[in-house]
């Protein structure tokens, strides 16, 4: 706890003291090229976009009827320090080809989770998810648990 | 895991969200209540849709530079055909969660044993962590010392609306938001602070600067399964980069 409370403290000098060009220099190291690809699920083709290098996070989308776009460019920013994995999930933004609406259901989007980990063959996973995506990020960590994956 | 803004984890969550939303935003409810009315929205008309996520999202972003982006490329994703089969999944997926009344992922999750940890501190359970996340569940009590929540994960401004803190067993703290949390993101996020009770509805991430790490690292969790597989959100190591 102690530790804990000194790291804080560091962590406010540190803000007080960071000059104003750093941001700036962080962001100029942002300079990796989104790769996109389409995985191949259940009767459909999920859009990924994929952007950094590092630890591997999974980005779910909100709504759940928007899709990934709205968190693009600035959630980005993360990809100097890791490799963010973003997809449509099913039925939506550029994975709604040949997808009828009966074909989409928690259950068919958990299946798709984990089609996206297999694909990036990711041992661990780390899930960011915004609004609906946390939803469905605690629903595949249930699922994950209880089928072995190794969430 | 990362949860950010997170939905409702329950189909009670859901209706109590619902219910502040008509208590504290009810000018912007009925302005969204009369674009879903109209032909357009039922019609699927972009710009209709976008001025109705427009008056949704317009107090998840301090900046109005950071809202318009957001919201012109909301609009630019949007399509007539699109829309129809987003909402179209939006509603089978509501059937299979916040419109059947029993759903609650709460007790299903504490059924798992799921542990985040942080060291330093002592161990919160994913459910905490998800209820406090909804900021929904009376239930939710947050690790303290001296009844002054202290562990992670940092929540984000719209997580905290009923956190209880305990001291030595007994209620020490009781707060739709704890004070502490909006004082964070208005030192290190730039967020403008906010009295308990007058949270906005979202929080976006726009910005993360080497200091704000240091602030994820004491915030976030790593998250633990009870197996010896993990769910990792590696925040820990990002200590030595600052």
């Amino acid at each position: 706890m102690k530790a804990t409370l000194v790291l804080a403290v560091l962590a406010c000098a540190y803000a007080a003291w960071l000059p104003p060009g750093s941001t700036a220099a962080l962001e100029s190291e942002l300079n990796s090229t989104p790769h996109e690809s389409r995985i191949p699920v259940a009767n459909a083709y999920l859009y990924s976009r994929e952007i950094g290098q590092g630890t591997a996070i999974i980005v779910l989308h909100g709504g759940p009827d928007f899709d990934h776009s709205y968190l693009v460019p600035d959630m980005d920013r993360l990809s100097d320090s890791f490799h963010l994995i973003y997809y449509d999930q099913r039925g939506r933004g550029r994975s709604a080809d040949r997808v009828q609406p009966e074909d989409v259901t928690l259950a068919s989007d958990i299946a798709d989770l984990e089609k996206v980990r297999q694909y990036f063959h990711l041992d661990s996973v780390v899930l960011l998810g915004h609004s609906w995506g946390s939803v469905l990020a605690l629903e595949y960590t249930r699922f994950a648990i209880r089928n072995g994956c190794p969430a | 895991m990362i949860l950010m803004n997170p939905a409702p984890a329950s189909t009670d969550d859901y209706k109590q969200l619902r219910k502040e939303w008509l208590e504290k935003r009810a000018g912007d409810m009925d302005r969204r209540k009369a674009i879903s009315d109209s032909a357009a929205y039922k019609e699927s008309d972009p710009d209709a849709v976008a001025a109705y996520y427009r008056i949704h999202f317009r107090p998840a972003l301090a900046r109005q530079e950071d809202f318009e982006k957001v919201i012109a490329r909301l609009r630019a994703s949007f399509t007539k055909e699109g829309i129809l089969k987003a909402r179209a999944i939006e509603a089978r997926l509501m059937n299979d969660t916040w419109s059947r009344p029993d759903y609650d992922l709460l007790p299903r999750l504490k059924g798992l044993r799921i542990w985040t940890t942080r060291s330093g501190s002592r161990p919160i359970s994913l459910a905490q962590v998800a209820s406090a996340a909804t900021g929904s569940s009376v239930r939710t009590i947050l690790p303290s010392v001296r009844g002054v929540p202290f562990s992670g994960p940092l929540p984000s401004i719209a997580m905290t609306a009923s956190a209880i803190t305990k001291l030595m067993g007994t209620v020490a703290q009781t707060s739709r938001m704890l004070c502490w949390m909006p004082l964070q993101w208005r030192m290190f996020f730039g967020q403008p602070y906010l009295l308990p009770g007058t949270t906005p509805n979202m929080f976006f991430m726009l910005r993360v600067t080497p200091d704000q790490w240091c602030v994820l690292t004491l915030g976030i969790d790593t998250t633990k399964s009870a197996s010896t597989s993990t769910t990792v959100l590696g925040s820990q190591r990002r200590l030595s980069r600052v």
